[in-house]
Order: C-alpha cells, then structure tokens, then sequence
C-alpha cells in the first residue's frame, strides 16, 4: 500500500501536521442493470498531511476527485475507506456531538458565493450563524464578532444588514470567508473559491486568503483548476488524475520541473499571457479525454495510449513515493 | 443620437494593421450602440464599439462579465431579444449592413456567412435532435445539397474535428457525448456552410484545461486553414495571447485599447488593461508576495457614467478623468511601432512602470 504521508518526510519542520489523510477512498455504487454492479472510483487511495500555517493545493481536470476529497476532509461526504487526522486525532469515524465539536476545527469556503449562502439572511446573521448554532456567546456579543470578522475580510461594518442580492460576487464570496473563520477553524477548505469571480475581483479574493493565512496562522487546502492562482498560493501542490494524486511536489518546484507525463502535460495546456513566449512554447496536446472512473485503466491510471502514448513496465503498477 | 463625443470616440483602425494592405475588412463595426430596457433604468450595455475584422484575421474581445463583449457579439447577428435593442451604429459585413436587413436577408447570412460558437455546447444544441440533424440542417438550408451529401460532408466535418469514430457518433444525441466532443460538434455545425466569420463566445470557459487546448488549437488550424475569420470572446488572457492576432478589451460598454497582441501585451496602455495583465499570477519565476488588485467593482451601466468608467478604479486618475470621457484614439508615439494600437486613456501610463500603490492592502484591518 501507499506510504502514509510523503510531506511529513520531506518536511524538514519536526512540528506535528494539523491534518493527515492517508489512503482516503471514496466510491460511488452504480448499478448496470440487474446484477452487473460497479463503482465510480472517484477517489481512490489519496494520502498527503498538511502542516499548520500552510496550503495545500489539489489541482486536476473534472472528475479526478479534488473536490470530493475536500468534501471528505471536511466530513461533509461518508468515507469508502482511509483515515482523516485533524490536529492528532483521528476524526474519520466520528459522530453527533463529537464530530460537531470536530467541525469547529476544519471549515470550507465553497466555489458559488450566490448558492453558499441563505438568500434570506443578512450578511451578519450569515456570518453569525456557526456561532449561534454552536450557542456561544449572546446575541450582541455573536453580532460583535461578526462584525469584527467583516472588517477582518475587508469588508466595511455597514455592509453586515446587506442582503446577498444585494452585493457583488467578490463582496459575498468575503462573506463566505468570514463565515468559515467564525469558529476560528485551523484548517479551511477551500474548493474553488475563485472560480466564479470576475478576472480583476480574483486578485482581491487571492490576496485576502493570503493574509488571512499570515495573521491567523491557519491551513489551506486549495481545491482549483486555475494552474496559476494554485502555484500562486500553495506551499505544496497535488496534481489529481482519476482519483489519485500522481505527484506531490513544493508549489514552485513542480511547476518549474513536473515529473509526471499527465503534470508535465496540464502545466504545458495553460496558456501564458505573453503572445511572444506562447509562440514559442510548445504545447503538448494530450489527445481523447479522461476515461471514466468507473473503469479505470489498470496500472497507472494515464497510461492507456488514448491519452500518452508511451508505456512502460513501470506504468502498469506505480508507487506513488 | 451623435453627439461629439461619440463621433470622437469612433475608432478606424490604421491600414497597416491589415495583412493584405487594400484589402477589404470581412467585418466592419462602426458606432455599435445595444441598449437594455431595464426596470432600474436604462442600461447602455454596448456604448460605442467600431473595429474592423480582416479576412482570416483572428480578433479576442476581452473583458469581464457585465463589460458588453458577449452583447457586442449577439448585436453583429441581431440576437438581441426584448429588452435589449440594438439603439444606433452598423455591422458592415463584407460592406452590407446587416442591421439594415429584412429577416429573410437574415436568415440567409446567420449559419451562411457567419456562425456562431456557445459557450455552452449543452444548451445551444437541440437535445431531442440528432447531431447527424443538427449538423445537415445549415448545409441543407444554405447550401441547397442533397441529404445524402450534407450526411457524407457532416461526417468529414466531425473527422476534421477530431471526434474519433465519426461515422458512429454522427447520430448520436447530444447527451450522449462530452462536454469537449459537444463543442466540436457546435463547431463542425458552425464551420459546415464554410462562414467568413465565425463568432466564439466563450468556446472554452466550460472545459478542462487539457481540452480547452484541443479546442484551441483546433480553431488555430481551422480558421488558418479556411482563412475564417474568427472573433473571440473571453476573459482568460493566456488564450488570448495564445490565439489572438489582435485584441480589444472591453470595459463599461467600450473598447478601452485594441491593438496588435504582440504589442498590447507587450506595451498596455490602458490602466486597465495593465491591471488585468499585473492580476494573473505567474506560471514561471518568483511568485510575488501579493497580486496586484484593481480595487472596486465595475460601474452601474445603469446610471450615467461622467470622465472615464474606470477613474473610480484607476491609480492614475487625474482631474480630467472625472469630467471628460476619454476618447479611443491611436497612440500617438512612434507610428511604426504603435501601428493600429489604440486606447482611450488621457494619461497613458507607462507600463515599465509599477504603481506606488499597486501594494495596497485588499482590506484586512490591521
């Protein structure tokens, strides 16, 4: 089996890391007619740990399981298999009142700002509102920290009895931000949380995360296809492929080096805006698409001639190391 | 409506931005004004556009949602619905105005003269229809061939595309195909009647990354091979620098600069375009500590708009921004270089040189 933890050896810090994951396994039952059954391996052994203060990136196509693995992390999604360990303990089979106080520890910000938050609701009671579910603290003094968290998110205290149609997707997905740092969490979830900003807001929300991070001290894991803004705020980055990751490497070095074919090839897809270096720069064109994880190839799950067209013997078992 | 300062905004595009000197643009802009009537007031979603297409040239139009790039490209074929009316200018396709056209003038340039690409290969197919229908329809209608023939020629198309097995996926249905194979297939259809322009909005926003460059490429050689001319629409500046001969990026309704991509990237001149460029983070080299931010959100289009839309924004704004809209007018610094490179900014500032504020804090108190 896979080796629990490749960062924790490569880490030359001796501190504990706030989440460790090993060999977490997801697959969705499907049935093909009376008796034929299978699964959708969506993800499928992803193992990494993640040190306090820092970011993890997961990057990958749809469908290679970035997202269901921070839903997983985050106890949002039941495990198939594998082991979450938040701050030492292990969280993977906890239930009611224990997996509550869990929670607390581990938040996510969520791709939709529209669609994450209750349309009904001002923007402080939404920010309030772990606080009031957990029952801590009285109503001004829950209103107090909102409004403490809205100025930690850059935004000014009169926007907090704003309606969400009432504000501009940067300005909601801050609110989402200051939901998740409600309860203080040491690990944040964020599964694209740019996606669906404009270009220029990007920049603003990427920035803030940042910040955030350097003040508080809290953990990441970043969930994007946006090769760029992940090896802008990443520590370490895992590339996804058919629900496992084919390299973990520090956010600079896999980019500058990409070992794996399927990274070497998703970090040449994305276009550089530079006309004179994209005329020059070759870009590798993977043929055909991502088979269907509900029958992955065996082996090394890129290495069926649809899509890279050179095989090995190593490609049949590969140990991710 | 012509005021002055729409007459000064009209931009003509120097000749020598054309490959083929004294050849005529397959596409010609001029004055494009498309208006919504919205319950808040009336919302001047284009506000001014000209540019010109040259035959197989390929124009991106940039810009961020709510900038009127995607309504700019539903006005060139009239796909503008209640509320929205195309409220002045002309779209001169090969020299004929097409918002001059009865219906049937029309229909028999949309799909025949120029075809249009969606973002969304889902929603602009037909999802009770076969590919196989949706494919011969334009060839059928505008080209008058048999359908046998339009059945040989729709599966040549789908090869040529790059759909594998072609023979067997041409009557498949739509849902039975993915989301890269369905924008090929939108892009057989548009290329079928071989159009003189084809419009992509968005082509690629909807998919991964290693097929958006299929996609891409496929367009390139397309349009190259063809000598289409394509106009593209997007918001990712990586593609643009990839595809795009020429680019015009679009705020508020406006073209703010249009020029050479080698030289717009290489020389922005417009603080926003500059914004744009600084805001991306890098694929190579140091990672800077902080991305440069615009700050704010665009105008309310909705409401008048006085000085320049971008002033609000703008780390260069200067008195004259506030009162007096700037126009879109050529550089005027070395002509050779600047060839065909416009914008409309009063101070123009230099690229080479970073804002002092461009380390402002995005708003975490201290």
């Amino acid at each position: 089996m896979i080796a629990p933890s490749p960062l924790v050896a490569a880490s030359p810090v001796a501190v504990p890391p706030v989440l460790e994951v090993r060999d977490l396994k997801k697959h969705f039952p499907l049935r093909h007619g009376w008796w034929k059954r299978g699964a959708i391996r969506a993800v499928d052994g992803v193992s990494f740990s993640l040190q306090p203060g820092q970011t993890l990136g997961l990057v990958g196509e749809s469908g290679c399981g970035k997202t269901t693995t921070g839903r997983m992390i985050a106890r949002l999604e039941t495990l198939t298999g594998g082991e979450i360990h938040l701050n030492g303990q292990d969280i993977t089979r906890l239930g009611g009142a224990p997996l509550r106080e869990s929670r607390r520890h581990i938040q996510m910000v969520f791709q939709d700002p529209y669609a994450s938050v209750d349309p009904k609701m001002t923007v402080v009671e939404t920010v309030a509102e772990p606080l009031a579910i957990r029952g801590l603290g009285t109503r001004a003094e829950r209103r107090e920290r909102a409004h403490q968290l809205l100025g930690l998110v850059g935004l000014d205290p009169t926007f907090g009895s704003r309606l969400p149609h009432q504000m501009s997707g940067g300005q909601l997905q801050r609110v989402g931000i200051a939901r998740a740092l409600a309860l203080s969490p040491s690990v944040v979830v964020c599964d694209e949380p740019t996606s669906a900003l404009d270009v220029s807001v990007r920049a603003q929300v990427v920035n803030l995360l940042k910040e955030i991070q350097e003040r508080l001290g809290i953990s990441y894991v970043f969930i994007s296809h946006d090769m760029a803004t992940v090896r802008h705020v990443s520590h370490q980055v895992a590339v996804m492929y058919l629900g496992r990751i084919v390299e973990l490497a520090p956010a600079e070095q896999l980019f500058k080096d990409p070992q794996h074919p399927y990274t070497r090839a998703l970090v040449s897809a994305v276009p550089i805006p530079n006309p004179r270096l994209e005329a020059q720069r070759p870009v590798q064109v993977l043929e055909g698409e991502v088979p269907s994880p509900a029958d992955p190839p065996s082996g090394c799950h890129f290495h069926p001639a649809a899509r890279w067209r050179r095989t090995s013997a190593k490609c049949r078992n590969p140990n991710f190391a | 409506m012509t005021t002055l300062l729409d007459a000064q905004v009209r931009y003509v595009p120097a000749p020598a931005l054309t490959p083929g000197a004294g050849a005529t643009p397959v596409l010609s802009v001029r004055d494009l004004h498309t208006h919504f009537h919205a319950s808040r007031g009336l919302v001047k979603a284009v506000d001014g556009v000209s540019f010109d297409l040259m035959p197989g040239q390929r124009l991106a139009i940039v810009g961020e949602s709510g900038s009127g790039k995607s309504v700019t490209a539903m006005s060139l074929l009239r796909l503008i619905g209640y509320p929205g009316k195309i409220a002045g200018g002309q779209v001169l396709l090969n020299g004929r105005d097409v918002l001059g056209l009865s219906t049937n003038e029309l229909n028999a340039v949309r799909g025949r003269e120029v075809a249009m690409v969606f973002q969304d290969a889902m929603t602009a197919l037909n999802p009770v229809l076969r590919v196989s229908d949706q494919i011969t329809a334009p060839m059928r209608r505008h080209l008058g061939i048999s359908a046998a023939e339009a059945r040989r020629r729709g599966i040549e198309f789908l090869r040529q595309v790059g759909i594998p097995a072609p023979e067997t996926r041409f009557d498949a249905y739509p849902h039975q195909l993915s989301g890269g194979m369905r924008q090929r297939v939108m892009i057989a259809m548009a290329l079928s009647c071989n159009p003189k322009l084809l419009i992509a909005d968005e082509p690629t926003t909807a998919l991964d990354v290693t097929i958006q460059a299929q996609i891409v490429e496929l367009l390139k050689r397309l349009s190259d091979a063809h000598g289409t001319a394509v106009l593209f629409i997007t918001h990712d500046m990586g593609l643009v620098a990839r595809f795009a001969d020429l680019v015009a990026v679009m705020y508020a309704g406006r073209i703010v600069e249009i020029g050479p991509a080698a030289t717009l990237f290489e020389n922005p001149r417009h603080p926003y375009t500059q914004g744009l460029l600084r805001s991306i983070p890098p694929m190579t080299g140091p990672r800077p500590d902080r991305l440069m931010q615009i700050e704010g959100a665009p105008p309310d289009l909705a409401k008048p708009i006085t000085g320049c839309a971008f002033a609000a924004r703008c780390l260069h704004t200067v008195q004259r921004c506030l009162v007096d809209r700037p126009p879109l007018l050529p550089l005027s610094a070395v002509q050779e270089m600047h060839a065909g490179h416009a914008t409309a900014c009063w101070v123009q500032p230099d690229p080479a040189v970073q804002p002092p504020t461009s380390m402002a804090s995005s708003g975490v108190a201290a």
